[in-house]
């Protein structure tokens, strides 16, 4: 058997292929408690209760976290996202609206460290269909 | 994007991982490579024997064997290195205890014994001390080593240097190396206010070893030596010569045979010597 893999083991390719695998593993045991910074682009979604207003902003913004390797590895990125309540805007126009830390739900484990950007303009407009941007 | 996601499941967040992740390849793949060089023993299924352990272990999340291993990982690869078939033949070469050919230096004797008269004709008192098989360096001590090849002109301006002390001994091994000058043998007198006495140390030391010495009296050109234990006084020079081949060649037909006809043993020589200090 042991002369059997040892033939197996003898084409390089194989040789690569587990090199590949050992060294990814064992890069991966080295480094998952290490403490990184990504930044990400996360939706931003508008609750607006008026069907017959359209709102026009941005759709993402980026964000900084910081974590574990590990826990950014099992970092779900669709889970992610901003939420801005627009209900109390009625009336066609345009509102620059702040961004505030509490409306970026991001998962416990993670750190925000920045968002950007801090500051967005929405327009509101009146239209005949139900529509939302 | 579904690389991003990809990307994201293997924790590989930028450009500087993969150059990480490559680094660790290369060095695991070139490492195989090499061992795969083994004939003899299948070290590459070893090799990712101990990767499939460390890895198996961690993903089982047995926290003491990764440890464990962890620690104990540089000193396995060290082991696959020593292992490797070519450093044991890279070993074996270099292990092994060269001998540097050997120049017979046939006429040391008749170079001695030459420098000795021209001493003696210039009144000055020769003292030479002759180490065969036993080793003295333990038994002697010299405050000018010199491990040079015996030769006429070598000796002739050494005993003429102010360096060089007529009241000790000449140190000289049986290849014909001049090993040593202002020899004397260690004090084993308790007594340090005694003088340490040519003649009493080299009956004893040379009853103990196969050194022969010999004191070339400037008076009446006649060798007083002493071998063996015992003192022939007042021999004349062809005398001198013959007893000295007699004395070295026979050891040197056999260089296992001590001057019992015993086979040399080092340990025994060095009890003898530990012996005669105490």
């Amino acid at each position: 058997m042991i002369i059997k893999s040892k033939k197996k083991l003898a084409n390089n390719s194989v040789i690569k292929a587990f090199s590949l695998i050992f060294g990814y593993a064992f890069w991966l045991i080295l480094a998952k408690n290490q403490i990184i910074e990504i930044s990400h682009n996360i939706p931003l979604t508008f609750y607006l209760p008026e069907a017959k207003l359209n709102l026009t902003g941005p759709s993402n913004i980026t964000v900084g976290l910081k974590a574990s390797r590990f826990d950014l590895q099992k970092l779900d990125l669709k889970s992610m996202g901003a939420h801005i309540d627009t209900s109390n805007l009625t009336k066609p126009g345009v509102y620059p609206i702040s961004i505030t830390s509490e409306q970026i739900f991001v998962p416990n484990y993670l750190k925000l460290l920045y968002y950007t950007p801090v500051m967005i303009n929405i327009e509101i407009s009146e239209s005949n269909f139900n529509e939302q941007t | 994007m579904w690389y991003q996601e990809l990307f994201y499941r293997l924790a590989i967040f930028g450009v500087k991982d993969v150059v990480e992740i490559l680094c660790i390849t290369n060095a695991i793949y070139f490492f195989s490579i090499w061992l795969k060089q083994d004939l003899q023993k299948p070290l590459v299924v070893y090799f990712y024997s101990t990767c499939s352990l460390v890895i198996l272990a961690h993903l089982a999340n047995l926290t003491t064997i990764t440890g464990t291993l962890s620690m104990l990982y540089p000193a396995i690869i060290m082991l696959f290195i020593l292992i490797h078939q070519k450093s044991l033949q890279h070993n074996f070469v270099t292990l092994k205890n060269i001998q540097p050919a050997h120049i017979a230096n046939h006429n040391w004797l008749e170079t001695l014994l030459r420098s000795c008269i021209i001493a003696a004709n210039n009144k000055q008192q020769i003292t030479c001390l002759i180490e065969n098989q036993d080793v003295l360096n333990d038994l002697v001590t010299s405050t000018l080593i010199i491990k040079a090849k015996l030769q006429p002109e070598l000796l002739d301006a050494l005993l003429t240097s102010s360096s060089y002390n007529p009241t000790k001994m000449i140190w000289i091994s049986s290849t014909g190396k001049l090993i040593g000058l202002n020899t004397d043998w260690i004090n084993i007198n308790h007594d340090p206010n005694l003088d340490n006495d040519w003649q009493t140390n080299s009956l004893l030391f040379t009853k103990q070893t196969d050194a022969l010495t010999f004191k070339l009296n400037p008076q009446n050109k006649s060798f007083d030596i002493i071998y063996d234990g015992q003192m022939l006084e007042k021999i004349s020079m062809d005398h001198a010569i013959k007893l000295m081949h007699h004395h070295f060649i026979r050891k040197n037909i056999n260089p296992k045979l001590n001057k019992n006809g015993k086979i040399n043993d080092h340990k025994i020589q060095k009890k003898a010597s530990e012996q005669l200090r105490n």
